[in-house]
């Protein structure tokens, strides 16, 4: 069998530019990643702050060997951001992450791939990509097994990749909901969004832990934790694996799962180590069953009612 | 399911007859209506009871009554309901009779009635939603139907209907009118005072449900949740 | 500017076309539309009826095909292509790139929309739809500001259809997944957003309080207006505080900005709501009929007759407003 890729997730909080360099630079020093993404996908107001460190971190990557990807935002909603686009696209050497229809017309004819903020939901879609020189897929969260094996069976040259821990993004919006938090419309927000690094936890009125605010995304409360899954994933097909960023050991992290996509420990093991990490974590994997997306199965074969 | 304060509309004058009004003919006025109905209006029925039969508690808020309405294609019932039926039933619809019928003749938006708090909905509201639209896909005329029930006696029904709405129009003006003489500051007051302790009691049979249901939560808020913490200044 | 106006039935349809609508939009009675909800929605019969009627008053009839088709089910979302481009619909609403691209193949002169589902907020993603399935017009997302809208007709070649009444996404549509997270069924793949099969209203002492799911998205005091509980116009904690994080639960209402919207060239103005009975159809309808009527003679009115009818009971202009953000 060939080895599976293992994934580093753009960081989707805005961290200060010292956490982040730091965090690449470990990532290129003591991880086996083999894809590192790199960009904004969130918010453009924050792309000023680390813009000017990404050549020196792409190239630091690269030197240790791994494939950098730059992803693009998610919600493109002016002509400063397709602007930035139009100079994405036109980056040589560099693979570039898809993440809103506007950048596809762009990359026609060189190599890209399409990010999991496309909707990339059935085989129509997935060969229209792949007709258009898709190099690999990132599936949507939100896509149940069922939908996986189906793509799966049509992918022909094209990598699928399906992200396998962190919070999942929910939902973006033009308007930012940190800042609204804070009291501060978006033009005003004075960056506090970076006051949370994994986002801001919401909870419900009876205090049920529900969501993460993160600037213009909303993403889950819960991590997806899919490692239950991964053999039959790789049996069916999916070759990429994706860790989204948070604030914990992600080097231990991603230390984990390539055990665990070498099949050389188990899930339950995994999970161990990761509730040992002492960091606030509650599981979910409900997407993949079909099922509330907040829901944890474990198994496949259990079905809601 | 809930106690609701009743409402104060022209139907509430009704309330000794029906009181005293034999069971038998109030069944069967809801038999001979329901026929009418099914056979008006089949494919309402059909629509709704596409995929399950189901049965509605209808809470009339100005009645000191309450129906029993069975969704079936092909058998459905309507009748008052009896005490210990609350198992069967799959959902709850509370408000005053003329909202009611507005909504049943899709004369009135029921999202709009929904969100002013006329009508409440208590269990599965997806059925109540199912209800509510295939209704709206019909052009339910409900003085035919009445009229149609009475058979024979139709043309007569119908100058006596229209005799009768007009009656309830003015009685309506009559009443709203004497609503307002009622709601001076002693009144509201009064009547505030007696809801809240009432209120408190049933709150606190939550709070302890609540606690013994989960226990994490150990701070419940029953209310005191009307303020928005997030609302940013009004438009410059 | 075109008002394009919804129907849930063949009732609603009829209510739209007597209050003076231009288009009346619909679906059908399945998961290949965004309003999947029980009980409504039209069979391929009630369609060709609807059409009929429609056309009899010189009204056009759109059908809104607009979720993302299931792996291994296209040919669901296929059959319901071709039978509307049988019935003669005058265009279909699509939001899918594989469902776009079936369209444009199976039928090369059916008029293609683009769905406010595939949320192209920008001129290259517009651009592309154009270029690569022909669609010719855009329904806009609502997360755009006027002047945004202004400047995007300013580049592109295609018309574009905004919202102008009715419940208002507060996140880019067709890229939300926060009712499946809480139900299991979303928007893009199921046709609904927060599910009625999965909400619940339970008394609490004197507060009602609405749940999705295993979820509390709200709790109301007595004296307070309850909405549907829609995620994200639920009441939230974070950080101490608690309120509407996302939205208050307010609908939105161009009214006011008619001559703005269609200073900045837009085409159309779409009404939302086909879940809404046909009440509310005639009125919000023969509301903006007479606004826009008006206007065309060279008045304005910028005041709204129509807030009993919202959620909450109250309006916003939402985006459109720059200061929403």
């Amino acid at each position: 069998m060939t080895r599976s890729r293992l994934v580093m997730g753009p960081v989707l909080f805005h961290w200060d530019e010292s956490r982040k360099i730091d965090f690449y630079n470990r990532i290129a020093d003591e991880t086996d990643v083999d894809t590192v993404h790199v960009g904004e996908v969130v918010c453009a107001k924050r792309m000023p702050f680390f813009d000017k460190h990404l050549p020196d971190v792409i190239e630091r990557l690269q030197r240790a060997g791994k494939e950098v990807v730059l992803s693009t935002l998610a919600l493109v909603m002016n002509e400063r951001e397709v602007n930035q686009l139009r100079d994405i696209a036109q980056m040589p050497g560099l693979l570039i992450e898809a993440n809103d229809v506007s950048i596809v017309r762009l990359l026609a004819g060189q190599t890209h791939m399409i990010g999991p903020y496309i909707n990339t939901y059935n085989e129509g879609t997935f060969s229209y990509f792949a007709d258009k020189g898709a190099k690999r897929i990132a599936l949507p969260w939100e896509l149940p097994m069922s939908s996986i094996a189906k793509l799966c069976n049509v992918r022909k040259a094209v990598e699928i990749e399906v992200q396998v821990f962190g919070r999942i993004p929910l939902a973006i919006s033009a308007r930012c909901y940190s800042a609204r938090a804070h009291g501060l419309h978006k033009d005003g927000c004075r960056y506090v969004c970076s006051e949370h690094q994994d986002g801001m936890d919401v909870e419900t009125l009876d205090e049920t832990p529900f969501l993460a605010v993160n600037g213009l995304q909303t993403l889950s409360y819960h991590y997806t934790e899919l490692s239950d899954h991964i053999a039959q994933m790789q049996d069916t097909g999916v070759s990429a694996f994706r860790l989204s960023p948070h604030s914990l050991n992600m080097t231990k992290v991603s230390d984990l799962y390539r055990q665990v996509l070498a099949h050389e420990t188990s899930p339950e093991e995994l999970r161990h180590h990761l509730n040992e990490m002492h960091f606030p974590m509650s599981f979910a994997d409900g997407f993949l069953h079909g099922v509330p997306g907040a829901e944890f199965r474990q198994t496949l074969d259990q079905r809601a009612e | 399911m809930t106690e609701s304060y009743p409402s104060f509309t022209p139907f509430f004058l009704a309330n000794p007859f029906i009181r005293n009004a034999p069971t038998f003919l109030v069944a069967r006025i809801c038999h001979q209506a329901m026929a009418t109905m099914h056979h008006r209006y089949r494919p309402v029925f059909e629509r709704i009871a596409e995929q399950e039969a189901f049965a509605l508690l209808i809470s009339p808020t100005d009645l000191d009554l309450q129906f029993y309405l069975k969704i079936d294609a092909d058998h459905p019932e309507l009748r008052p309901a009896r005490h210990g039926e609350e198992e069967t039933i799959a959902a709850q619809i509370s408000g005053p009779l003329p909202a009611l019928l507005e909504l049943l003749q899709g004369s009135s938006d029921g999202d709009a009635l929904f969100f002013s708090r006329t009508l409440r909905i208590e269990g599965r509201t997806e059925l109540v939603v199912a209800l509510r639209n295939a209704l709206d896909g019909e052009s339910i005329d409900l003085r035919s139907a009445v009229a149609e029930s009475f058979g024979v006696m139709g043309p007569a029904a119908k100058v006596a209907l229209g005799l009768a709405e007009k009656i309830y129009r003015q009685l309506q003006h009559d009443m709203n009118r004497t609503a307002d003489a009622l709601t001076s500051p002693t009144a509201t007051r009064l009547l505030g005072l007696e809801k809240r302790t009432s209120a408190q009691a049933a709150t606190m049979a939550e709070i302890e449900k609540t606690i013994q249901r989960r226990n994490r939560h150990t701070r419940v808020k029953p209310s005191g949740t009307a303020k928005d913490d997030f609302a940013l200044p009004a438009n410059p | 500017m075109e008002l394009v106006c919804p129907a849930g039935t063949p009732a609603s349809l009829h209510a739209a076309v007597a209050a003076g609508a231009d288009v009346v939009y619909c679906g059908f009675r399945d998961a290949t539309n965004a309003r999947n909800f029980p009980g409504l929605n039209f069979s391929r019969a009630e369609l060709r009826d609807a059409v009929e009627h429609a056309h009899k008053h010189g009204v056009h009839v759109y059908l809104a095909c607009n979720t993302y088709p299931q792996a291994g089910a296209e040919e669901i979302w296929h059959k319901a292509v071709d039978d509307a481009v049988a019935i003669g619909i005058d265009a279909i609403i699509l939001a899918d790139i594989g469902l776009l691209r079936y369209a444009r193949d199976r039928h090369p002169d059916a008029r293609l929309h683009l769905s406010v589902q595939a949320s192209a907020s920008n001129e290259e993603a517009i651009r592309f739809y154009h270029q690569e399935f022909g669609v010719r017009r855009v329904v806009l997302p609502r997360v755009l500001s006027l002047d945004e809208i202004r400047t995007l007709n300013q580049r592109i070649q295609v018309e574009t259809e905004v919202f102008a009444f009715g419940g208002m996404c507060v996140m880019a549509e067709g890229r939300c997944s926060l009712s499946s997270y809480a139900t299991g069924e979303s928007p893009n793949m199921n046709g609904v957003c927060s599910p009625a099969a999965h909400v619940h209203y339970e008394e609490r002492g004197d507060a009602t309080v609405s749940r999705l799911g295993n979820f509390t998205i709200n709790i109301y005091d007595s004296d307070e207006k309850v909405g549907y509980p829609t995620l994200c116009k639920g009441r939230f904690r974070a950080m101490d505080k608690s309120g509407y994080l996302f939205e208050e639960p307010t609908s939105l209402d161009v009214t006011a900005i008619l001559p703005e919207l269609a200073d900045a060239g837009v085409s159309a103005l779409k009404i939302e709501g086909r879940q809404r009975g046909k009440a509310y159809i005639s009125q919000v309808v023969g509301a903006f009929r007479a606004s826009l009527d008006k206007i065309a003679k060279g008045q304005h009115d910028a005041r709204s007759k129509l807030s009993t009818l919202s959620e909450g009971q109250s309006d916003t202009t939402g985006a459109y407003r720059r200061n929403w953000q």
